[in-house]
């Protein structure tokens, strides 16, 4: 009898210990996995996805926990559309961009540069994201290779404590006009949306693929053609 | 005796552990404490040889920000000079491999991209700094606001850890009397632990205003003309 209470008692004691336990192990095993993953990468680009004329590439570099990204594809467009879908304030509400501002835009030929804000929505329960970039481009005058950076500008804002600030943004369009008409169009971004970072390293190329069909498919409509920006001239 | 032996034994690593198990819940707590504490508000923090150090803590954000403010006898020019990057002056600053990536100048824009490499004290190691820089002087007021936007994108990656967050703006102001109102705003994450960074960056503004005090009174600072800054 006594010893039937004593094992009952046992019981609930060993189960605590051993869920103590499996915890402790748990939290070991997340750590060692961040820093596994941190530490890991070859710096080299990888293909992850290549459709429909889009090919995306990721890299990891040692020491980061997102990766970085590069997209590659030809458009048919003018150099002029496709600066202007890029720098115009107008696009990001097309997108879907909330709170859309145009803070300062100066042209100081051979350069054009913008400081733009906007929100953006990551849905429940991420919430809103705001970005304030500066946004600035210029154009080769002898290969009419137009560059575009986008760089995360934060403080040209007053700071909001109502909705996270993106800090991490770095992102580079380099167009290249071909003889036949089309652009090659690449992007290489680096950017943190200040999510997990599991998340985002898993979603990221289905909406860099998505973001970017949208744009081929927008500069097919009035809105974004025969459009003339500053200090843009196209191949012929 | 020998069962007293073995209880003493066991009783060791089980406190080891749970006083592991309290420091750890102890500094995560604090940490999420003082990430979300903070009033976005400047305060002053240092004042020292005539240059005032702020500081603001912003909720959400683990990195302080810094500001700096101090009056120089000199020229908008050796200011703008002495700010901007050049690899005339690299060696005289604290980075090396100092890099042009690209520059433009006209008489109303300066723009450059540049990267440079700063060397932290052991263990920190090297870190890389790849950064879009431009100004454009207010033709009225002759202010200089240089923006310096990181731009970690713009070159492939070495094998050096990289910066991503960096958003500083200086500000120079002629106020007529030979002196300059200077100004420094730094939101930077230079990859260091922040209780680190953040302890130690009052002191190093006011050692780095009195070297560039000092920088001003050379000749290729006192000297230096730039097509893009005009005097008042």
């Amino acid at each position: 009898m006594n010893s039937a209470v004593e094992l009952t008692k046992e019981k609930p004691r060993t189960t605590f210990k051993y869920g103590r336990m499996s915890v402790v192990v748990i939290v070991i095993a997340i750590i060692s996995a961040h820093f596994i993953w941190k530490s890991s990468g070859t710096s080299e680009w990888k293909i992850v996805k290549d459709e429909n004329g889009m090919k995306i590439e990721s890299m990891k570099i040692p020491g980061d926990v997102l990766l970085k990204y590069k997209l590659n594809m030809r458009v048919k467009a003018p150099l002029s559309d496709l600066v202007f879908y890029m720098t115009d304030i107008n696009t990001g509400r097309d997108l879907g961009a909330i709170d859309v501002k145009r803070l300062e835009h100066v042209v100081a030929p051979p350069v054009v540069i913008s400081y733009d804000t906007y929100k953006i929505d990551l849905g429940s329960p991420i919430g809103l994201r705001e970005v304030v970039i500066l946004n600035q481009y210029s154009q080769d005058p002898v290969t009419k290779v137009v560059n575009i950076n986008i760089l995360a500008a934060p403080n040209e804002l007053p700071p909001n404590d109502t909705v996270t600030r993106l800090v991490h943004l770095s992102n580079h369009w380099t167009y290249t006009p071909l003889e036949n008409g089309e652009v090659n169009v690449q992007l290489i971004s680096d950017m943190d949306l200040r999510l997990p970072y599991l998340l985002s390293n898993l979603v990221f190329p289905k909406v860099m693929y998505d973001t970017t069909d949208q744009m081929r498919i927008l500069l097919k409509t009035a809105k974004f053609q025969n459009k003339h920006v500053d200090y843009v001239t196209e191949l012929n | 005796m020998k069962s007293n032996s073995i209880k003493r034994s066991r009783l060791f690593p089980k406190i080891i552990l749970s006083l592991l198990t309290a420091m750890f819940v102890i500094v995560t707590i604090s940490h999420f404490v003082w990430r979300a504490s903070g009033s976005n508000e400047w305060k002053l923090v240092k004042d020292e040889n005539g240059v005032k150090v702020y500081s603001l803590k912003a909720p959400g954000s683990t990195l302080l920000k810094f500001k700096a403010d101090m009056r120089v006898q000199t020229r908008l020019s050796s200011a703008v000079f002495a700010l901007r990057g050049d690899v005339s002056t690299a060696n005289d600053f604290s980075g090396t491999n100092f890099k042009v990536i690209e520059r433009i100048e006209t008489p109303t824009l300066y723009m450059a991209t540049y990267s440079v490499d700063q060397v932290m004290p052991p263990p920190l190691g090297t870190k890389e700094i790849v950064m879009q820089l431009h100004y454009m002087q207010d033709p009225e007021t002759k202010k200089v606001v240089i923006h310096v936007e990181a731009a970690p994108g713009k070159i492939p990656p070495k094998k050096i850890w990289r910066v991503k967050h960096l958003n500083n703006i200086f500000s120079v102001t002629p106020l007529g009397n030979g002196e300059v109102d200077w100004q420094m705003i730094m939101d930077v994450d230079m990859g260091v632990p922040y209780f680190l960074f953040n302890s130690v960056v009052p002191d190093s503004f006011v050692k780095d205003f009195a070297h560039m005090k000092e920088l001003l009174e050379t000749d290729k600072y006192k000297n230096a003309q730039l097509m893009s800054v005009q005097e008042i």
